[in-house]
């Protein structure tokens, strides 16, 4: 039972070859197997092959300048893609979270706007957002409803509320000192949502594999039923999980108002799509259980690179959308061979 | 050697345990004693409500009536966390292990230890399931594999041993030796063994009654929700056992 140098990987159940040629045989092996024990390094090589070829491609792209600008715009849909990667290993999904961003920039907007201060516009937007992640998380562990349903339900809700209490009117008085956290740079270099949101993934990190939460966010994701028996409070985990994914929104929700500079009711529509496509091409699999935290940041600067880059060459931004698309299901397809190649 | 059961005083006494599912009749009249340092075997038909038994015994379903008293207290289980708490494990069939964590991850599932900081002691944990999977002859084992890679009687083997770590008196084990390897049986029948070596009560669930007659001490036969009979394993036959499962004595 030397378990060490069990099932290596050329005895596991394969395809039948192709003949790709001797070169191809050469190269194929190790890289496939790269592939298959880490699909995060794999889409980290992606990133950087984009960022060469760019920086061919254009002499604005491979400036310190454009790159930490690359972060800036990655910041909000990393952040958001913490609390979701929290939920995909949980073996859920998160619909909501364009939505709660959105509630969670106009309630920061609100209590700054009536004059109670920068610290308590925080405060308040950071409770919205684990309001309304606590809010999924009952739902889905409390009252059974598939996280699809119960997020996307969250998701009209949240934005309702953001109208309402708006009256559907962007929020433009906001306290003294807010858009630091949008705008601000420190030693004028670095800017401060690209340091957010590393010190954030630096945390969501250590959760992950550091705590009980991480450890049993994996457990829940993996073997529901096994981590039920073992005596893990499952619903209570699970309203953690989605109320993180509500903190991590609403983080998002103010360095987006910060960075625009008003609190806009109609903001992060769509970001729900980014934020899952961001999780999922960092290799983090839909199926739950398996995959982690840098790899989505990997997939939201993937994101963001394609964006910026197809602007600096001038490409019209609606083959973005094709392109992201299509890394997308890329992606997706990645994951399914995979899992098919190690035999589950 | 006298047989253990009329030794020592029970572990588990149950009597009088009654289920039924709106108009099915689960379990009735069911009465029963499990002792420490003996292999029970639980057999019985595909709905002769073993896996009921387990069931209610652990906590996860309530009975309808009847009694269960564990190690001289009356209990009344309302959760799986509660029995455990007791010193009752159930080792499942489908092995309740988490495939994408670690060895060690898994035996401390549900109980992952913390520091004063809440980090979770990931050392600490790993040198004990190591410690754990010697005690029990498991140590060509690594604790950090991922449980996903091992065997059929591998999983078996970290079941066992989570349930040996926090100090379980009393064992379920529901088709341990389904689904395995000819070699990994004799392994998993080994394990058994041990467990009631150290003093655990064990019941073991299975249908293979060879493996049962040459594994435990005593076997109880349920059919239909009733016990048809309990035995003594040396005094029994395979076919005695099969007409107390088909109903007739």
């Amino acid at each position: 039972m030397a378990v060490r140098d069990a099932p290596p990987r050329a005895q596991r159940p394969e395809a039948p070859p192709i003949d790709r040629g001797r070169l191809g045989r050469r190269f194929w092996g190790p890289l496939r197997d790269v592939i298959l024990d880490n699909p995060a390094v794999f889409m980290a090589g992606i990133l950087l092959a984009m960022w060469l070829i760019l920086s061919r491609l254009s002499p604005h792209f491979f400036t310190v300048n454009n790159l930490f600008e690359i972060t800036v715009q990655a910041a909000v849909i990393a952040l958001i893609a913490i609390g979701q990667t929290f939920v995909i290993l949980s073996a859920g999904i998160d619909l909501s979270v364009g939505a709660v961003l959105a509630a969670a920039a106009v309630t920061a907007s609100l209590v700054m706007e009536s004059g109670y201060g920068l610290t308590a516009g925080i405060a308040a937007a950071l409770l919205c957002g684990a309001a309304f992640g606590a809010a999924n998380g009952v739902a889905i562990g409390v009252l059974g409803i598939p996280p699809f349903v119960a997020t996307l339900g969250m998701m009209g809700i949240a934005r309702g509320y953001a109208l309402i209490v708006t009256s559907g009117i962007p929020v433009f008085t906001l306290a003294e000192g807010f858009e630091v956290l949008g705008q601000g740079r420190v030693a004028d270099v670095v800017p401060v949502p690209t340091l957010i949101t590393l010190a954030l993934y630096v945390l969501g990190f250590v959760i992950l594999s550091r705590t009980r939460l991480g450890r049993y966010t994996y457990a829940i994701g993996s073997n529901l039923q096994a981590t039920t028996f073992s005596g893990v409070n499952v619903t209570r985990y699970l309203i953690v999980i989605y109320s993180v994914s509500g903190i991590t929104a609403a983080v998002a929700g103010l360095i987006e108002a910060s960075r625009i500079g008003s609190g806009q009711p109609a903001s992060g529509v769509g970001y729900e799509l980014d934020s899952i496509t961001a999780v999922v091409i960092g290799g983090t699999s839909l199926f739950g259980g398996q995959g982690n935290l840098f790899a989505s940041l990997i997939g939201a600067l993937i994101i963001a690179t394609l964006r910026n880059g197809l602007n600096v060459l001038g490409v019209f931004a609606f083959w973005q959308m094709v392109a992201i698309g299509a890394i997308l299901i890329a992606a997706v397809y990645l994951d399914r061979w995979r899992r098919r190649s190690r035999g589950e | 050697m006298t047989p253990v059961a009329e030794t020592t005083p029970a572990l588990l006494r149950v009597r009088g345990l009654s289920k039924h599912f709106d108009h099915v009749v689960a379990l009735a009249n069911v009465s029963f004693e499990a002792h420490a340092h003996e292999v029970l075997g639980l057999v019985g038909d595909n709905g002769a409500g073993k896996s009921t038994l387990i069931k209610i015994v652990s906590g996860v379903y309530r009975a309808n009536a009847g009694e269960i008293s564990f190690a001289d207290r009356r209990v009344d289980f309302q959760t799986p966390r509660e029995s455990r708490a007791a010193g009752i494990e159930v080792i499942y069939q489908d092995m309740a292990l988490v495939d994408e964590l670690e060895v060690w991850e898994n035996v401390f599932l549900g109980r992952l230890l913390r520091n004063g900081l809440g980090m979770i002691e990931r050392k600490r944990m790993i040198a004990e399931a190591a410690h754990l999977l010697e005690r029990l002859g498991l140590d060509s084992l690594s604790p950090t594999t991922q449980v996903g890679y091992l065997s059929g009687g591998q999983k078996k083997g970290v079941a066992i041993s989570r349930a040996l770590y926090w100090d379980t008196r009393l064992i379920f084990m529901d088709e341990p030796t389904a689904a395995l390897a000819v070699v990994e049986i004799q392994r998993v029948l080994d394990l058994i063994k041990t467990l009631r070596d150290r003093g655990v009560a064990v019941v073991f669930v299975s249908h293979n009654l060879k493996e049962v007659l040459a594994t435990v001490d005593r076997v109880m036969v349920l059919h239909r929700g009733q016990v048809s009979g309990i035995r003594d394993a040396r005094e029994t036959s395979e076919d005695e056992v099969i007409r107390l499962m088909m109903g007739s004595t």
